[in-house]
């Protein structure tokens, strides 16, 4: 909380120095929160061409709604609201939200583990065991990117960017229970998802 | 006894948020083979999405956008003087017309009756207003149309 705090009093002499028409101040702040945006944006458009113009767009969005913005939340996390409903206008427009029926309960009494030990069995060095976390790694990155936009986010949100519920929450305009549950469910299907990928792999 | 495994939901609680959880779901995930591995599959699932490569804009997103950020908020110092011109000569135009012709403005409005007058009144207002709003429609789609 206290984090919070001082986060929000950080922001108030960028934002300031912005409206008084300093736009280096505004470069800083795009500097600050880049990494937030670009989270959201590459989990929730899937089209690559699309994430520069969008990116833009958010941040001018950003500049033009400046004056409204009232210090009740730290900046990056209303940025962040910036960029994910804008984004979600994007799938709106281009018809590309998914219902959240991705859950896959598929393998629900499976066991990841054994599945991934017998696939780490036969791996004897160093070297095999690097290949082996490297494939691991792309693996979990495609199966994140099967989950529907909103879940990707969630996840990324709350494991990359360590944001708490209540953050995720003013981002997302979700109530912090369906944050919490969707992130459950977020979760459950990409265990599945990633058990199914390696019995089908072991086939 | 009816055994029990714990649910997907307690598990994860219990691998995302262990001080938080009841002794119940701790003790019995000390005890349970099977809920222990599904802890640390989670664990290593987790671990997995944490070790993801952050992504990164492959253009200097900070540069595009500076360069369509509208030059200063403010408005220029002539454009200023010209509206209190405006508004100044705006004002005295109707006082000089009213100073020539106020005694025969009264004579003209003078004999029509109340109801005829604020017939007029109210059709001279009414069709400001709909100009206003017709020009400021207008006036913010033409400003979104440059900006964005």
């Amino acid at each position: 909380m206290g984090n919070k705090t001082e986060n929000m009093v950080a922001d108030q002499p960028l934002v300031e120095m912005v409206l008084n028409g300093n736009t280096n101040a505004f470069k800083t702040i795009m500097k600050n929160t880049e990494d937030l945006v670009a989270q959201i944006v590459f989990k929730m458009i899937p089209i690559a061409e699309d994430r520069k113009d969008i990116a833009q767009d958010i941040y001018l969005k950003t500049f033009q709604k400046l004056n409204t913005f009232q210090f009740r939340s730290k900046l990056s996390t209303w940025i962040a609201q910036i960029a994910y409903n804008t984004c979600f206008s994007y799938l709106e427009k281009k018809k590309l939200i998914f219902p959240g029926n991705d859950i896959d309960d598929n393998g629900q009494g499976e066991h990841l583990l054994e599945v991934l030990h017998n696939k780490v069995a036969p791996v004897k060095n160093e070297t095999e065991n690097i290949i082996f976390r490297k494939e691991l790694s792309g693996i979990l990155k495609s199966e994140i990117d099967k989950l529907s936009p909103v879940y990707k986010t969630l996840i990324t949100l709350y494991h990359n960017e360590e944001l708490s519920y209540s953050e995720i929450g003013e981002i997302t305009s979700l109530p912090e229970g369906t944050v919490k549950s969707y992130l459950f469910r977020a979760r459950k299907t990409l265990r599945n998802n990633l058990l199914l990928t390696y019995k089908k792999e072991a086939l | 006894m009816k055994y029990l495994h714990l649910t997907d939901d307690q598990i994860q609680q219990y691998v995302l948020e262990k001080a938080n959880c009841t002794d119940e779901i701790v003790e019995h995930i000390q005890a349970c083979i099977y809920c222990k591995e599904r802890a640390e599959e989670y664990s290593l699932l987790f671990r997995g999405i944490q070790q993801q490569e952050k992504p990164v804009f492959d253009f200097e997103l900070a540069d595009l956008v500076l360069q369509q950020l509208p030059k200063s908020q403010t408005q220029p110092f002539s454009e200023k003087w010209i509206s209190l011109l405006i508004i100044f000569m705006s004002i005295l135009f109707c006082c000089v017309i009213g100073y020539l012709f106020g005694k025969n403005l009264v004579i003209l409005f003078g004999g029509i009756s109340p109801v005829f007058m604020g017939l007029i009144i109210t059709t001279v207002i009414s069709i400001f207003v709909f100009l206003y709003i017709d020009m400021n429609k207008s006036y913010h789609a033409k400003m979104k149309a440059l900006n964005f």
